[in-house]
C-alpha cells in the first residue's frame, strides 16, 4: 500500500509540522510517495527535511518514491541547490528533473551537502570559507571578522550529526530576502538527519534529573539552554553555545526541531514561539540558523522567495 | 606555529582548526613535541575557522 505525503507548497520551517504530521501517520510496510509537484519554493531548511524524511522512511521499509515539482523553475532551482543529487540516493524520482549544474551562484552559498564525517565538515567550512565571505559582509553588512563566527556555527552544527546523530546528514546554506516581519536579507543554515534525536542522545545521562518532565522538550532546552552533552567529560556542550553567543550578537536567530518539540531563541525581528511541545513527531534533528543583514541606511529591494 | 602542526596531525589539507578529531590530533601534537615545563607561545597565522 502507497500513503501520499504532501509536500507544502512553500516549504519552510514554517510549514515544517504540517508536512511531519503527514509523515507521522505512515505505518509501518507502507511505502511512501513524496509528493512535491505541486511544490512552489522550498528553503534551504525544507530541502534538508525532506532528504531526512526520505532517509527516514527507507530506513522502515520499501525505498520511498519522490513526485519532483511540476514547475520547471522550481525543479531546476531544486537541481540546481543540489537536492536531486542527494535524493536520488534515496528516493524513486518521478517526474522531469532537469539535468543542471549544482549552483556556483550567489544565493547558494553551500549546495545541499551530507555530512557523514568529520572530513565533511572540513570540507563544508573550507567551501565556505571561499564563498561567503564577501557575500556576508558586501550583502548582509556583517564586519568581516564575523565570517569566521559564521564559519564556526556552521562547523558546530554540523558536528553534532557526526557526534550525535548515528547516522549522516545534510546541510545547506542560502542567502535571500526575509519578506516575513523583518524585509531584509538573511542568510539561512539549515542543518538536518534523521538520527536518534536529542532525548534520546541525553537520555541516559538527564532523564533522571528532569523525572516526569523529560521528554523532546526537556531534552531540547537541556542542550540549547543549559549547555548539557551526552558526555560527561569537561569542556563538552560548547558547540550549540558558541552558536547561541554568535547569534546574540549578530541579532540571529537559531531554531532546533527533534522528535515533537521545538526550541528557539527569537530575536525581535521574528515572532515564533521559544518553545512548542506536542508537534508531530519527526525523527532526528533539524537545525535552523539565520542571520539577518545589518540595519544600515542601505534600502531594500531585490526579489522575495517568501 | 599551529598551522603548521595541523597540517602533519592529519591527512588532507587542513587549514581550519575545526572537528574534535582534528582538535585531539593537534593536541597530541602539541603536547609530544612540548618539554616538560615550557612555555608555548601558540601561533595560529594561517589558521582559517576556529570551532569550539
Amino acid at each position: 500500500m502507497t500513503r501520499l505525503i504532501e509536500v507544502p507548497t512553500q516549504f519552510d520551517d514554517r510549514s515544517f509540522d504540517q508536512f511531519a504530521a503527514s509523515y507521522a501517520q505512515a505505518v509501518d510496510g507502507e511505502r511512501l510517495l513524496f509528493d512535491a509537484h505541486a511544490a512552489e519554493w522550498a528553503s534551504p531548511y525544507g530541502l534538508v527535511g525532506l532528504l531526512a524524511a526520505g532517509e527516514a522512511a527507507a530506513r522502515k521499509g520499501e525505498r520511498p518514491l519522490l513526485t519532483a515539482p511540476a514547475n520547471p523553475d522550481v525543479v531546476s532551482y531544486w537541481a540546481r541547490a543540489g537536492f536531486f543529487r542527494e535524493a536520488a540516493d534515496l528516493f524513486e524520482v518521478h517526474g522531469k528533473v532537469p539535468k543542471v549544474k549544482v549552483a556556483v551562484e550567489s544565493e547558494v552559498l553551500l549546495p545541499v551537502t551530507p555530512v557523514r564525517a568529520a572530513e565533511d565538515v572540513h570540507a563544508v567550512v573550507s567551501t565556505i570559507q571561499q564563498r561567503a565571505s564577501a557575500i556576508l559582509s558586501s550583502e548582509l553588512g556583517l564586519d568581516p571578522k564575523a565570517t569566521m563566527g559564521f564559519a564556526m556555527a556552521l562547523s558546530e552544527s554540523c558536528q553534532n550529526i557526526v557526534e550525535h546523530a548515528g547516522t549522516g546528514g545534510w546541510v545547506a546554506v542560502q542567502a535571500y530576502n526575509w519578506r516575513r516581519k523583518l524585509a531584509r536579507r538573511v542568510v539561512v543554515i539549515a542543518v538536518a538527519d534523521a538520527g536518534v534525536g536529542f532525548r534520546h542522545s541525553l537520555e541516559p545521562t538527564q532523564a533522571k534529573r528532569f523525572g516526569e518532565r523529560w521528554g523532546d522538550a526537556a531534552a531540547l532546552e537541556a542542550a540549547l539552554i543549559q549547555g548539557v552533552s551526552r558526555f560527561r567529560d569537561p569542556g563538552r556542550g560548547q558547540g550549540l553555545a558558541g552558536i547561541r553567543r554568535y547569534l546574540a550578537r549578530w541579532e540571529g536567530k537559531v531554531a532546533i526541531r527533534s522528535g515533537s518539540a521545538r526550541i528557539a531563541i527569537v530575536p525581535r525581528w521574528d515572532d515564533d514561539l521559544p518553545l512548542r511541545d506536542g508537534l508531530p513527531a519527526f525523527p532526528g534533528s533539524q537545525v535552523l540558523l539565520i542571520i539577518p543583514e545589518q540595519e544600515s541606511e542601505k534600502s531594500g529591494g531585490g526579489s522575495s522567495k517568501q | 606555529m599551529v598551522k603548521a602542526v595541523l597540517q602533519r596531525s592529519v591527512s588532507g589539507f587542513y587549514t581550519d582548526l575545526v572537528t574534535r578529531p582534528t582538535g585531539r590530533a593537534v593536541r597530541e601534537n602539541i603536547e609530544r613535541d612540548l618539554a616538560h615545563g615550557t612555555i608555548a607561545v601558540m601561533d595560529f597565522t594561517g589558521v582559517g575557522c576556529l570551532d569550539y
